[in-house]
C-alpha cells in the first residue's frame, strides 16, 4: 500500500452559526498516529469534516505530504474517511460496497474484482462477502467501513469516532485490528475520539480539542499529565484515569483527577490490553503507568482480599468497567 | 427439533417462545379494538351491500361498450402520464427541498404543498380561468391545447398528485444519512455520481411508492376534470367520468360496475404499496 505522508494543518478555522473552530494547527509525522481528543461538541468531527474537505475552510491550509489539498474537492484529496456511523451503502453488499470505493477511480473491472478479494481477505470477510449490510453486526459493518476506506489507498485515514457505536468488547477487537492494519499500511492517520482510554491505545501523538481550540498537542503522556494540571480533562467526557507507580495509596474520589498507585512492576491484563503498557510506559518514563478506569462518584477500584504472589489485586468494583482495566497485580513494589 | 435443542441452563422457558405473553386486556384495549371493529365493519357493510346490488352481466358490458373501453384507456394513458411528469418534477424538487438550505426555503416548503390541502375541484376551476389570461390563451395559440382536452385531463392530474410524490420522495430522502453521501464523495465521486449512484438508489423506495400513490391518485381524479377537460364521451371520458355520466342517465348497475373496477384498481395499488413499503427499511 501507498507509504504515509505527513499531515499538516496550518492556522485552520472554520464556522457554523453558533460554532467557530479556529487557529487549529496540527502536524502528524509520515506513517503515524496522531489522536485529537475531546468532549462532545468540541468540534472534532467538524474538524474531519473540514479536513477531508465536506466543510469549506474559512481559513488555514491542510497539506498531505507536499501537496497543498485546502483548495480540492473532497474526491481527489484522497483521504480515507470513515465516520462514526460507517456510513455504508445499505443497498449493496459488502463485496459491493469495497468494490463500490475503487470503482471510483476507474480501474478495469478486473483489478477491481482482485482488489476487492484482497481487502475482504484482510478484513477476514471473505465468508460474508454477500451478506446485505443490515445483517452484519455493528463491528463487522465498522470493519467493513474501514476497509472500504483502505481499499482506496488512501495517503491519509481519517477516523472519526471509528468505535462510538460499538460495545466494549467489539471496540476493543477493532482496535486491535486497526493497530495491525496501520502497521501493515504504514498509512498516516489522524483518529478522533472522546475516550481517553481508546486514545492511549492508538496515540503516537495526541492532540486535546476544547470549544473549538487545539488546547494541546505533543505525545500522549505529557499532554495527559499537563492536563491534570490545569484541569482541562475535567470535562466529564474522560472515564478512565491513570494510576501511577510508587506507594500504593487508595483510591481518591473527588473531582477532577483521580489516581491511585498500584505500586507494582509486573502485571497483567485481565482483559487483554491492546498494547503492552509496561514496555509502553517504560519506554517513556521509566516508570510503570498504567490506565484504570474511572467513573464519576463511583468507586472503581477496590482491593481484593485475594492477594496474588505478595502483591494486591485491584478490581473494578462496577460492572461496566469490567471490560475496560481491572489489572491483577502480582510481583513486588517497584 | 425440540428435543435436539440443547438446555440453557438457568433459563428456563414453560412456553414456547414463539407465542407472545398473553395480556390481560386493558380498558384501552377494549375501547380502541371496539373501534377498530366498527370501523372494518361499516367498510365491509358498504362494499357488500355494493356487491350485492351489483349483476355480473354490468361488467362485461364495460368491456363491450367502446365509449367505455375508451374511457378505460384513456385513465390508464392519462394517469401514467401524470405519474411520470409527477416523478420528473418531485425527484429534483424533494432533493433541492432536503439538500439545499438557503433563507426563506422553509416558506417554499409550504408552497409545495397547497396543492395538497387545495380542494381539487379549485385547481380545475384555477386552471379554467388560467387559460382565458393572456398568458394562457398564449399557449394555447402555440398548438398545445388544454382546455376541454385530454392534455387537460394529465396537466390537471399531474397538478394535483404531484404534492403527494414529492411528499412521498421527500420523505425516503430525509431517511438517508447525508454522511453516505459525503463518504461516497471523499471516495472520489463527483456530486453527480454520488447523485446517480448513492442518492436515487436509495430513495428507490419513495419514488415507487410515489408513483403508486400518483397513480392511484391520478385514475381517481374527476373534480378538476369536469371543470377543466369537460365531460365529452370519446374525447376527455375516463373512468371516473364514466361513472358520472352513467348516473346522470340513470344506469345505476354501469357506474356501480366500473366503481368496482376501479375499487379492484385500488386494491391492488394498495397491496403494491405494502409490497414496496415493506422491505425499504435499510439498516
Amino acid at each position: 500500500m501507498s507509504p504515509g505522508k505527513a499531515l499538516s494543518i496550518r492556522g485552520l478555522a472554520t464556522a457554523v452559526p453558533g460554532f467557530t473552530l479556529r487557529d487549529v494547527s496540527l502536524d502528524v509525522p509520515p506513517g503515524q498516529c496522531m489522536v485529537v481528543l475531546g468532549p462532545t461538541g468540541s468540534g472534532k468531527s467538524m474538524l474531519a469534516e473540514t479536513i477531508c474537505g465536506l466543510r469549506q475552510a474559512a481559513a488555514g491550509r491542510v497539506s498531505i505530504g507536499d501537496r497543498d489539498v485546502t483548495a480540492l474537492d473532497p474526491a481527489r484529496r484522497r483521504i480515507g474517511y470513515v465516520p462514526q456511523d460507517h456510513a455504508l451503502l445499505p443497498f449493496k453488499n459488502v463485496q459491493q460496497n469495497v468494490a463500490f470505493a475503487l470503482r471510483a477511480q476507474r480501474l478495469p473491472r478486473r483489478e477491481v474484482q482482485h482488489r476487492t478479494a484482497d481487502v475482504l481477505k484482510i478484513l477476514g470477510m471473505v465468508a460474508l462477502a454477500r451478506r446485505r449490510v443490515r445483517e452484519l453486526s455493528g463491528g463487522e459493518r465498522q470493519r467493513l467501513a474501514l476497509g472500504r476506506a483502505l481499499a482506496m489507498r488512501p495517503e491519509l485515514l481519517l477516523l472519526d469516532e471509528p468505535l462510538a457505536s460499538l460495545d466494549q468488547r467489539t471496540a476493543e477487537q477493532l482496535i486491535a485490528e486497526l493497530l495491525r492494519m496501520r502497521r501493515d499500511s504504514g498509512i498516516t492517520s489522524l483518529h478522533i475520539c472522546h475516550s481517553l482510554d481508546e486514545a492511549l491505545s492508538q496515540a503516537d501523538h495526541l492532540a486535546i480539542i476544547r470549544q473549538g481550540r487545539m488546547i494541546q498537542t505533543g505525545p500522549p503522556m505529557r499532554r495527559i499529565r499537563r492536563s491534570e494540571n490545569d484541569g482541562s480533562h475535567t470535562s466529564g467526557c474522560f472515564h478512565h484515569c491513570l494510576v501511577r507507580g510508587g506507594a500504593p495509596r487508595r483510591p481518591t474520589f473527588g473531582s477532577g483527577w483521580r489516581w491511585h498507585c498500584a505500586g507494582v512492576t509486573q502485571y497483567q491484563c485481565r482483559c487483554g490490553r491492546l498494547w503492552d503498557p509496561q514496555s509502553w510506559w517504560n519506554k517513556r518514563k521509566g516508570m510503570s503507568w498504567h490506565l484504570t478506569p474511572m467513573e464519576p462518584q463511583t468507586p472503581l477500584l477496590r482491593r481484593d482480599r485475594r492477594a496474588c504472589g505478595g502483591g494486591s489485586l485491584w478490581r473494578a468494583s462496577r460492572w461496566r468497567c469490567r471490560s475496560l482495566m481491572a489489572c491483577t497485580c502480582s510481583g513486588s513494589a517497584a | 427439533m425440540s428435543e435436539q435443542a440443547i438446555p440453557t441452563p438457568g433459563l428456563v422457558t414453560t412456553t414456547p417462545a414463539t407465542r407472545p405473553r398473553r395480556q390481560r386486556p386493558t380498558l384501552v384495549h377494549v375501547v380502541t379494538a371496539a373501534t377498530l371493529l366498527a370501523y372494518a365493519g361499516m367498510l365491509a357493510t358498504l362494499l357488500l351491500a355494493n356487491a350485492a346490488y351489483l349483476e355480473p352481466a354490468s361488467f362485461i358490458e364495460i368491456f363491450r361498450s367502446a365509449d367505455l373501453r375508451f374511457a378505460l384507456r384513456l385513465s390508464l394513458v392519462t394517469a401514467t402520464l401524470a405519474t411520470l411528469l409527477s416523478l420528473a418534477l418531485a425527484i429534483p424538487v424533494a432533493y433541492a427541498l432536503t439538500r439545499v438550505r438557503l433563507r426563506g426555503w422553509s416558506l417554499l416548503d409550504a408552497l409545495v404543498d397547497v396543492p395538497m390541502v387545495l380542494p381539487p375541484l379549485v385547481m380545475g376551476v384555477t386552471l379554467l380561468v388560467f387559460f382565458q389570461t393572456p398568458v394562457g390563451r398564449l399557449i394555447e395559440a402555440t398548438g398545445l391545447r388544454f382546455v376541454y382536452s385530454a392534455a387537460g385531463i394529465v396537466l390537471a392530474q399531474f397538478l394535483v398528485v404531484s404534492p403527494f410524490a414529492i411528499r412521498t420522495i421527500k420523505a425516503s430522502l430525509d431517511a438517508i444519512d447525508p454522511r453516505v453521501e459525503d463518504v461516497a464523495r471523499t471516495l472520489g465521486y463527483s456530486p453527480v455520481q454520488v447523485f446517480c449512484r448513492v442518492t436515487l438508489p436509495m430513495m428507490r423506495g419513495g419514488i415507487v411508492a410515489g408513483a403508486v400513490i400518483c397513480w392511484a391518485q391520478a385514475i381517481g381524479l374527476f373534480g378538476p376534470l369536469m371543470v377543466f377537460a369537460g365531460t365529452t364521451r370519446r374525447q376527455t371520458e375516463v373512468l371516473a367520468t364514466s361513472i358520472y355520466l352513467e348516473l346522470s342517465i340513470g344506469r345505476i348497475q354501469m357506474a356501480l360496475a366500473i366503481s368496482m373496477l376501479m375499487l379492484a384498481v385500488a386494491l391492488v395499488t394498495l397491496w403494491c404499496l405494502k409490497r414496496v413499503m415493506g422491505p425499504t427499511r435499510w439498516i
